[in-house]
C-alpha cells in the first residue's frame, strides 16, 4: 500500500493500471513584462485504455499540459513544479535523447491544423517515412512506407493517394492524415489537441468514431483536448475541467454531467445550447475568463461564481475528495469530504 | 408581405486563370457556384437562421440581403424594395436600416480607434444626430450591451477588452443607426465558451427591443435552435430545407439535415450511440455534383437524384424542403 500526498490509499493494482500521472504541476509562461501562469498545482491520472477528456476555455491552460507530457515546454514557458510518471518513468527529469524514446513513440500528439502542421512541399508517405525513420533509423523506406499504407488504410484513406501533397488532400483527410502520423509509431498514448476544431460537423463526427475504433485496435489512451462538452460527453470515460489554469473538477463522463460539483462545471452546463432539448432559456455566466497575467486573489473562478463568499477571494482553494477518482476545488465541497476520506 | 424576401439568388465567384494555365488546358473561365438558386422569406422580427457547413453559401447570401455584394442573379426585396435596383446614392441611405455583426470582433474593430470612436462612425456617416448630442447616444449604447460603467469603457481601445466585451461592442456599434435588419454572421464562434450565451441573450435583447429581423448565420445547430424561429439549411450553394425551428428539428425531412442533426455531439453521456454518418465531404463549389447536389452522400439516393434537380416545394404548411422523396 501507497499513501498518496492526497490520502488517498491506492492498491498495488491501481498503481500497474496507471499509465500517467501528472503530480502538482505548475507551468509560467515568462515573458519580459508579464508572468502568466498558465497551469497551477495540477494532479491527473490516467488509466491504460481510459480516454480523459481535458476541457476548458482558451487560455485555461488545456494545451499547455499536453505540451507538458510531451516535453514540448520551452522557453518563454517553464515548468516551475511538479512530477509527470508516464509508465513509471519521470518524465521531467530524463536527458533529451531518452525523452525522444518516449516522444512520438510511447506518446504522440495530435494537433488541430494540419494544413499548418504538414510540410505543403512533402508527399504525404514521405511524411511517414521522415517520422518513423526519425525515430528509427534501422527501419527502412518501404518498411516505413508500408507502415503508412497499412496506417492509412485504417482511416479509410486508399493506399493510391500515399504520393499526393497535402494541398491535393481535403480539410477532413489531411486531419486523418495527422492522426496516421500519430499512430504510425503504435503509441501508448495519444494526446489529440482539438482534433476536429477546424472541421464541419459530418466530417468531426466521422473522425471521432474513427478515432474512438483506432483506440480500440491499437490499445490506446487517449487525452482529449477539447473546450466543447458535446464531444467529451461522447468521447470521454472521465472528465477533467479546466479553468485559468487550475483544475477545477475531475470526475467520471457521468458525474460531471449528471453530479457536478464545482460551480463552474455546473455553470458551463447550463450555459450551452443542446439541440434535443426544448427550454428556450440558457442561463449565462458574468463576465469573463481572467487574464493569466492578473489573475484574481483567491479562487480564480470567484468573480463570477454565484455562490461566491468571503473565503473565496482571499484564500485558493485546494482539491477536495468528491467521490472514487474524482476531486474538485471549491470550499462549498470542505462538508462532503468527511465523507468520502 | 415577408420584410425579406430572397428570390432564386445566384452568385458566382468567377475563377481567374492565368493565360498560360487557360492556354493549355483550353478550357473557358470556371466559376465557384458560391450561391446556386436560392430562395426563402423572413418576416419582419423574425429570427431567421441560415445553416450549413463551410462553402454552403450562407456567408455570401447573407452579404447580397445587406446590400454589400452585387447577386449574379436574382431579387433581394427588403420592405418592399428592391434593393438591388437602387441607385449608389439611395442604395447608401437604404444601407442605414441594414447592418452586419461579423464573426471575428477584434477585426472589425480598427485597434487604434477608441470604443467610443467606433461606436461613433456609423452615427458620423449615417446619423441624424448633431455631434453635440453624439457622446450621450454612444454612452447610452454602451449601457444597453451591458458595459458598464460607459464612461470608462468609451476611451478604452479594442486590446484592452476581452473577446466577449469586443463583440458587445460590435453590436453597439451595428445598431446605434437604429437598422431594422441585422445580419449576424457567426456573431459567437470566436467568443468563450462561457461568454456564449451572454452574447446570444444580448443579440436577441436587442432583436425584441428594437423590433429588429435578424438573420443569423452559423454552422451550429444548438446555436441556431436556440436563437432562432426559423431555420433554412443550406448545402452547397442551395436551400435543401427550411421551416420552423421546431417543425425542423422535430421532423427533419430532407436526408442532409436528417445527417447534420445526427453529427451534432450532444453534451449528455446517456444520449451516445451508434451514430448513421454520411461518408465523404462537400463537394467543390467550381464542380458541383449533378442533380441534386447532395446525392453522392445521400443515403437514400433515388434513381432520378443524379440527374433531376429537386425543386423546394412546401411540403407541410410553412416547412419546404427541396427532396425527390417527397414530391409536390
Amino acid at each position: 500500500m501507497k499513501v498518496t500526498q492526497r490520502g488517498r490509499i491506492r492498491s498495488f493494482g491501481e498503481i500497474l493500471q496507471q499509465l500517467l500521472r501528472i503530480n502538482s504541476l505548475s507551468v509560467e509562461y515568462r515573458t519580459g513584462e508579464a508572468t502568466a501562469k498558465a497551469i497551477q498545482n495540477v494532479s491527473i491520472e490516467l488509466k491504460r485504455g481510459e480516454t480523459l477528456g481535458l476541457v476548458g476555455e482558451s487560455g485555461s491552460g488545456k494545451s499547455t499540459l499536453g505540451f507538458a507530457v510531451m516535453g514540448l515546454i520551452r522557453p518563454p514557458g517553464y515548468i516551475t513544479s511538479g512530477s509527470i510518471t508516464f509508465d513509471n518513468t519521470e518524465l521531467l527529469t530524463l536527458r533529451s535523447e531518452q525523452l525522444r524514446m518516449i516522444r512520438g513513440k510511447k506518446v504522440a500528439m495530435i494537433f488541430q491544423d494540419p494544413m499548418t502542421s504538414l510540410n505543403p512541399v512533402k508527399k504525404i508517405g514521405d511524411h511517414f517515412v521522415e517520422y518513423i525513420r526519425a525515430h528509427d533509423s534501422s527501419v527502412s523506406v518501404q518498411g516505413a512506407r508500408s507502415t503508412a499504407k497499412t496506417v492509412l488504410e485504417d482511416l479509410g484513406i486508399p493506399n493510391s493517394r500515399i504520393d499526393d501533397y497535402p494541398h491535393q488532400f481535403s480539410g477532413g483527410m489531411r486531419q486523418r492524415v495527422m492522426i496516421g502520423l500519430g499512430l504510425a509509431l503504435k503509441p501508448s498514448l495519444i494526446i489529440a489537441d482539438e482534433p476536429t476544431t477546424a472541421l464541419d460537423v459530418i466530417v468531426e463526427a466521422q473522425i471521432l468514431k474513427q478515432l474512438a475504433e483506432l483506440k480500440s485496435k491499437y490499445s490506446l489512451s487517449l487525452i482529449l483536448i477539447t473546450h466543447n462538452m458535446g464531444i467529451v460527453a461522447e468521447m470521454a470515460d472521465r472528465v477533467a475541467v479546466m479553468y485559468a489554469g487550475r483544475l477545477a473538477e475531475v470526475a467520471s463522463a457521468m458525474d460531471i454531467f449528471e453530479r457536478p460539483k464545482h460551480p463552474y462545471t455546473q455553470a458551463l452546463l447550463e450555459s450551452i445550447p443542446n439541440i434535443l432539448t426544448s427550454d428556450r432559456t440558457l442561463k449565462t455566466i458574468p463576465g469573463s475568463p481572467p487574464d493569466l497575467t492578473d489573475p484574481p486573489t483567491g479562487c480564480p473562478f470567484h468573480p463570477r461564481c454565484r455562490y461566491v463568499f468571503d473565503r473565496c477571494r482571499n484564500e485558493v482553494p485546494q482539491p477536495i475528495v468528491t467521490g472514487n477518482e474524482s476531486e474538485a476545488e471549491c470550499f462549498l465541497l470542505e462538508g462532503a469530504k468527511a465523507c468520502h476520506s | 408581405m415577408p420584410f425579406l424576401e430572397v428570390h432564386d439568388l445566384k452568385k458566382f465567384f468567377p475563377v481567374q486563370r492565368s493565360l498560360i494555365a487557360q492556354l493549355f488546358s483550353g478550357a473557358s473561365a470556371q466559376n465557384v457556384r458560391a450561391v446556386d438558386g436560392v430562395s426563402f422569406t423572413v418576416e419582419k422580427g423574425d429570427v431567421f437562421g441560415l445553416v450549413g457547413e463551410s462553402g454552403s453559401g450562407k456567408t455570401t447570401t447573407g452579404r447580397i440581403t445587406a446590400g454589400l455584394t452585387k447577386p449574379t442573379q436574382g431579387h433581394v426585396t427588403v420592405d418592399g424594395t428592391e434593393i438591388f435596383s437602387l441607385k449608389k446614392t439611395e442604395l447608401r441611405k437604404f444601407r442605414k436600416r441594414m447592418q452586419l455583426v461579423y464573426q471575428d470582433p477584434l477585426s472589425s474593430l480598427n485597434p487604434k480607434m477608441t470604443i467610443g470612436d467606433a461606436i461613433g462612425e456609423p452615427l458620423r456617416y449615417l446619423g441624424d444626430e448633431k455631434s453635440s448630442k453624439r457622446r450621450d447616444k454612444i454612452i447610452k449604447l454602451l449601457t444597453d450591451v451591458g458595459l458598464s460603467p460607459p464612461e470608462s469603457f468609451y476611451a478604452r481601445y479594442p486590446h484592452q477588452l476581452s473577446g466577449g466585451q469586443r463583440q458587445r461592442v460590435v453590436i453597439a456599434r451595428a445598431i446605434s443607426i437604429g437598422p431594422e435588419y441585422l445580419v449576424a454572421d457567426e456573431p459567437v464562434a470566436m467568443v468563450d465558451v462561457s461568454v456564449r450565451a451572454q452574447i446570444m441573450d444580448l443579440l436577441l435583447t436587442m432583436q425584441r427591443q428594437l423590433n429588429l429581423t435578424i438573420l443569423l448565420i452559423t454552422h451550429d445547430l444548438a446555436v441556431a435552435k436556440y436563437m432562432c424561429n426559423k431555420i433554412a439549411v443550406m448545402y452547397l450553394g442551395k436551400v435543401m430545407e427550411y421551416g420552423k425551428t421546431e417543425d425542423l428539428f422535430k421532423n427533419p425531412l430532407h436526408p442532409y439535415t436528417q445527417a447534420l442533426l445526427q453529427a451534432v455531439p450532444i453534451p449528455d453521456p446517456r444520449k451516445r450511440s451508434e451514430k448513421k454518418i454520411p461518408s465523404g465531404e462537400i463537394p467543390s463549389p467550381l464542380n458541383p455534383p449533378k442533380g441534386c447536389v447532395f446525392h453522392p452522400r445521400c443515403p437514400m439516393v433515388l434513381e432520378r437524384c443524379s440527374v433531376d434537380v429537386p425543386q423546394l416545394v412546401e411540403y407541410e404548411s410553412g416547412h419546404f424542403v427541396a427532396c425527390h422523396l417527397y414530391p409536390r
